[in-house]
């Protein structure tokens, strides 16, 4: 069994809030991806005594929020926020929309890593993929960005 | 214009100041709170008195639906 039996939920929920609430704002944007976030926590706080025999509670939790957030698809929000007019003048404003435009996993992918600098063990746990796999996501969701806004500065 | 890379830091910054006020938003208003409570009331089967750590966010289930002096009959019991 893993060092996961001995923790509590207020270590676990230390531990894997902000990965998962990024990585589901990744997936469904900023307010969706939050409230699915804030539905798994409290999944998990409510299956706690299964959740915590689990050696990768983040990757389930991540799954659980991805099922609950079904339930809210069918409202249209923007996926990501607009940039501010006055702060981030130096990123391009088709930022957001392009970003949207990836698949769920290069999105994912690229967010956790390029934009918080997570390892790429951690990204695979909560995606339940292979490091090799988050790799690809990560280069083809790049190439994709880098064509969608027409930089080249790879 | 910064490198993609540059930009995609930059605007997780910009997007993480603002998803943790969401995320308060979220429990408030998701029915996030609703089951807390009921899992809150769920363990109250287990303390008697309603009261978790002298929050009175749960009330017995035993007083609703239940008239004044059944009830006050049930608390004398110490049924809560």
């Amino acid at each position: 069994m893993s060092d996961t039996e001995k923790l509590t939920y207020t270590d676990l929920v230390l531990r894997i809030e902000a990965p998962l609430r990024r990585a589901m704002i990744a997936t469904y944007g900023i307010e969706r991806g939050t409230e699915a976030a804030a539905e798994a926590l409290a999944y998990g706080w409510e299956n706690w005594g299964r959740l915590s025999a689990m050696d990768n509670p983040a990757g389930y939790l991540y799954k659980v929020g991805r099922s609950r957030a079904i339930d809210v698809l069918r409202r249209p929000r923007v996926l990501f926020p607009a940039i501010p007019q006055s702060g981030l003048p130096h990123v391009e404003p088709a930022l957001p929309a392009a970003l949207g435009r990836l698949s769920r996993n290069q999105r994912v992918s690229v967010w956790l890593i390029h934009g918080y600098g997570c390892p790429y063990q951690e990204v695979a746990n909560i995606l339940g993929a292979s490091i090799g796999t988050v790799q690809q996501h990560v280069t083809r969701g790049l190439a994709k960005l880098r064509s969608d806004l027409e930089v080249d500065d790879g | 214009m910064a490198d993609l890379q540059t930009q995609l830091r930059d605007y997780a910054v910009y997007v993480e100041k603002l998803s943790p006020q969401l995320m308060v938003r979220a429990t408030a208003t998701s029915p996030w709170w609703r089951r807390l409570a009921d899992a809150l009331r769920r363990l109250r089967e287990f303390w008697p008195t309603g009261r978790v750590s002298g929050c009175n966010l749960v009330r017995p289930p035993l007083t609703r639906g239940v008239s004044g002096p059944i009830r006050f009959a049930r608390r004398r019991r110490g049924e809560y």
